[in-house]
């Protein structure tokens, strides 16, 4: 047995060194191969891995485009293999950290994650979980998750949580649009127009119509008569909410003339632009663009120079607004007329936006339009810079304008 | 021939065990050089094999590391990696006029990997490829080079900084704001030398960063950048953590002078409370007030009243809480501004009304002092001044010589009473 002891160490002795051997190629082995990825050339790289060809940029947006909701719920698929209790039990861990306290951080989002996937298989239970817990930062981040995934058949139960609990978003919080009001238009534009009046007055009465941002509107029937809810009350002291204007957007999609005639009648030319403001799509500014020749000079005159005052300060709204409205109307000249108002955008130092705009009008028009331009800004707002310079003196070269008429045209613009 | 069975067999299992033994040790060796050596976007490949080899832990640190991961971009993310940089910059072209047509929401997504992926092989070239494309057409420059400084500002904010500096005025505030966003974030994970460069940037709004890395000096940050953005974000997160530690050194802070910014005191209550509670909060932090030298201390109160406003039913609470009239009179004076009162902060004016009047009335002489000296500076303010003064007046329904008095104190020509 003493004998059999010291060959078992031996023998230990001889297997270390072997491994040791082994080892000591392996290394070299590793080394050098991690030497070699990092001097791999991305075609090598693709050779290596090439078992189909490279994407292009077709397969690229294929890609995002079927990945487009998973990305907004990135533990989606992880989080269907959990149990209600594991949930639970990651949510109460959450709860204790202090990383609420920081905007937008990983812990809260793995939080959020994890409550929208339990409102999602039960609701209620998620619901009184949330309601259990302590208001805090925590519970305030939560109340958007709770917003956002709301079910849409349970609208009027969080209509009624609203009611009691008016601060449980900011007005300004998109998910307290989506928590209440989005289901319970839907479902009241079902009955008609005074159905849906009945409903946005009362919301109205409780003040819980939304004072800021976009409003989608409800889904609308195709027969759904827009002039009878015009005529409601409802419809008339909501027009400084987004729900109106949202609803005034989708009529003027749907029966330009009736609604434009509507707003000019009642709120007169700065109407529209307050419904472009909080309700515009592209079918509302080529149907108001189609409506202008029917205007007065006046009124158009006046509509213009709204629009035109906003140019120098949004145009990143107003620019799509100003290429639309001309777009809509068949009058060549009229629609030369809006572009025009573009070039206030110039002295705010928007060059870029406003010179594609520009291209599309009648050239003889386009440079008395530059030559005339005056500055509806004070000097010290106006912000056209090199970069504008640069853009303008190329884009008029390419116009062929002359070269005297390119300086008086460049001159105008400088602050 | 039983014994020489037995004396093979230990042979080849001693060998055995010997060569696993060191073999086995090789092999965590090798792994830990291999991942060490790898590039980020390498590792980022390495670990999300493992992870899905494998069941996963089911519990938050596992989710959190799985969302930094980002795996619903893995894909995208390698088959950038094996596209060349002309290929790249063929492919942001192609997807800007995509965008030009339809205006796909997600090209948007696309063109900000792709804009990553030309940054990571090329640096800054790529910055002045973007720079040198046709700007007036397509908006493409402006698109492309927005992309690819996100990805500057993930890693670089000194890159950042000198070409925003170098880039024309056509950049958007709003992108801006967005880069340096991204700067203060990447560098805050990475430690607080890369914070305090990050700090740096020119950034005009106030929020801390998403995560900080776990070695993170917070008491540094105080003392070198104490306006740096977000600090106040992240003393309440430290406080949460270790309020003895925020005290320690925000306390420094005050010894050596300053007035503490804004928010200062009122960050560590706000840390403090999301732990124990707000009164206990406040109860905690009142008991250290008067460590605070008496030169800060009105500054180190006005910063508390500022961010428990923002909790208005906590408002009363801190009144109550505060030991001398001197104190509830600042912040008293502090909430009298109705710009930034709320109308509905209810809370806020019962709890104003509660106080006694020669505390409403030291208040309101204060008040009407600061708006005095407003608007010797600006006369054009005078107005809006008065008329904000007016309503704090008919808050706390002042009588007709009460008023007179508060007017004279504006009016430069403070009363008898008036302190």
């Amino acid at each position: 047995m003493k004998s059999g002891a010291i060959i078992f160490i031996i023998a230990i002795a001889v297997g270390v060194g072997m491994g040791l051997f082994a080892q000591s190629n392996g290394r070299a082995g590793k080394s050098e191969t991690a030497e070699k990825s990092q001097t791999t050339r991305p075609r090598e790289r693709d050779q290596q891995r090439g078992d189909h060809p490279k994407w292009r940029s077709g397969d690229f947006l294929k890609r995002a485009g079927e990945t487009a909701e998973a990305r907004k719920h990135p533990l989606g698929a992880e989080l269907a293999n959990w149990t209600d209790a594991e949930i639970e039990a990651a949510l109460y861990e959450a709860l204790t950290k202090p990383e609420w306290l920081l905007n937008g951080s990983p812990t809260s989002d793995a939080a959020s994650e994890l409550f929208a996937e339990w409102m999602k298989r039960d609701f209620d239970a998620a619901y009184a979980w949330f309601l259990g817990i302590q208001d805090g930062t925590a519970k305030k981040q939560l109340t958007v998750c709770l917003g956002e995934n709301w079910p849409e058949d349970r609208a009027s139960e969080g209509f009624a949580l609203l009611r009691i609990n008016p601060k449980i978003f900011s007005q300004s919080n998109p998910a307290r649009r989506k928590f209440v009001l989005q289901g319970l238009q839907d479902e009241a534009a079902k009955g008609g127009a005074i159905g849906l009046a009945a409903l946005l007055a009362k919301i109205n009465s409780e003040k819980l119509l939304s004072k800021y941002g976009y409003s989608p509107g409800p889904e609308l029937p195709d027969d759904f008569d827009f002039g009878a809810l015009a005529a409601t009350d409802a419809f008339k002291d909501g027009w400084d909410t987004s729900e109106i204007r949202g609803l005034v957007s989708k009529w003027m999609a749907k029966d330009a003339e009736s609604a434009v005639a509507w707003v000019l009648q009642t709120k007169g030319p700065g109407g529209i632009c307050d419904v472009f403001k909080f309700g515009g799509a592209t079918s509302t500014y080529n149907a108001v663009g189609g409506q202008m020749e029917n205007w007065s000079d006046e009124i158009r005159s006046e509509f213009l120079d709204t629009i035109e005052k906003q140019v120098a300060g949004q145009l990143y709204t107003t620019s799509s607004v100003i290429s639309e409205l001309a777009k809509g109307t068949s009058d060549p000249a009229l629609a030369d007329e809006i572009r025009e108002v573009g070039i206030q955008g110039m002295f705010a130092g928007r060059t870029s936006n406003v010179l594609p705009i520009l291209d599309e009008m009648d050239p003889v028009r386009r440079v008395d339009a530059l030559l005339a331009a005056t500055s509806g800004m004070p000097k010290g707002q106006q912000n056209f810079g090199q970069s504008d310079e640069e853009l303008l003196r190329k884009k008029l070269n390419e116009w062929q304008v002359s070269a005297e008429q390119t300086e008086e045209i460049v001159q105008r613009f400088k602050p | 021939m039983k014994t020489l069975i037995i004396r093979i067999t230990l042979v080849i299992f001693g060998a055995g065990l010997g060569f696993i033994l060191v073999a086995g040790s090789s092999t965590s060796i090798s792994k830990s050089l291999v991942s060490d050596q790898l590039p980020q976007s390498r590792r980022r490949n390495v670990v999300r094999a493992s992870a899905s080899a494998g069941t996963e832990r089911k519990d938050l640190q596992c989710l959190i590391r799985n969302l930094r991961e980002d795996r619903q971009k893995s894909d995208i993310r390698r088959e950038l990696e094996r596209m060349s940089p002309d290929e790249l910059r063929s492919g942001m072209l192609e997807l800007m006029e995509v965008r030009r047509k339809d205006g796909t929401s997600s090209t948007q997504f696309l063109f900000d990997e792709f804009g990553a992926e030309l940054y990571r092989r090329e640096g800054e070239a790529a910055l002045e490829w973007a720079e040198m494309q046709d700007t007036v057409a397509t908006r493409f420059y402006e698109s492309a080079m927005c992309s690819i400084l996100k990805a500057v500002a993930a890693s670089s904010p000194s890159v950042l900084k000198r070409w925003v500096g170098r880039l024309p005025d056509n950049l958007q505030q709003a992108e801006l704001s967005q880069h340096y966003t991204i700067a203060i974030n990447s560098a805050a994970e990475r430690g607080t030398d890369d914070w305090i460069k990050a700090a740096q940037l020119p950034i005009q709004f106030w929020q801390g960063a998403s995560s900080y890395s776990d070695d993170f000096d917070f008491s540094r940050m105080l003392k070198e950048v104490p306006n740096g953005s977000g600090v106040n974000d992240a003393l309440s997160y430290w406080a949460a953590q270790d309020k003895e530690a925020a005290w320690d050194s925000l306390k420094t802070i005050y010894d050596g002078g300053a007035q503490g910014e804004e928010f200062f005191l009122g960050s560590l209550w706000k840390g403090v409370a999301s732990t124990e509670g707000s009164q206990p909060a406040l109860d905690w932090v009142v008991s250290h007030l008067d460590q605070i030298p008496e030169s800060s201390r009105e500054s180190a109160i006005e910063g508390l009243a500022r961010e428990v406003r923002n909790r208005p039913e906590d408002f009363g609470a801190l009144l109550k809480a505060l030991p001398k009239e001197s104190d509830r009179v600042t912040v008293a004076e502090e909430a009298l501004d109705l710009r930034s009162t709320p109308k509905q902060q209810k809370e806020v004016k019962a709890a104003l009304n509660d106080l006694p009047r020669q505390e409403q009335m030291a208040a309101l002489f204060k008040k009407a002092k600061s708006y005095a000296k407003l608007y010797q500076e600006v006369e054009s303010k005078r107005a809006g001044l008065e008329n904000l003064l007016g309503s704090s007046m008919d808050l706390f329904n002042l009588n007709a010589d009460e008023r007179a008095q508060v007017m004279a104190e504006l009016n430069g020509s403070p009363s008898s009473t008036s302190p």
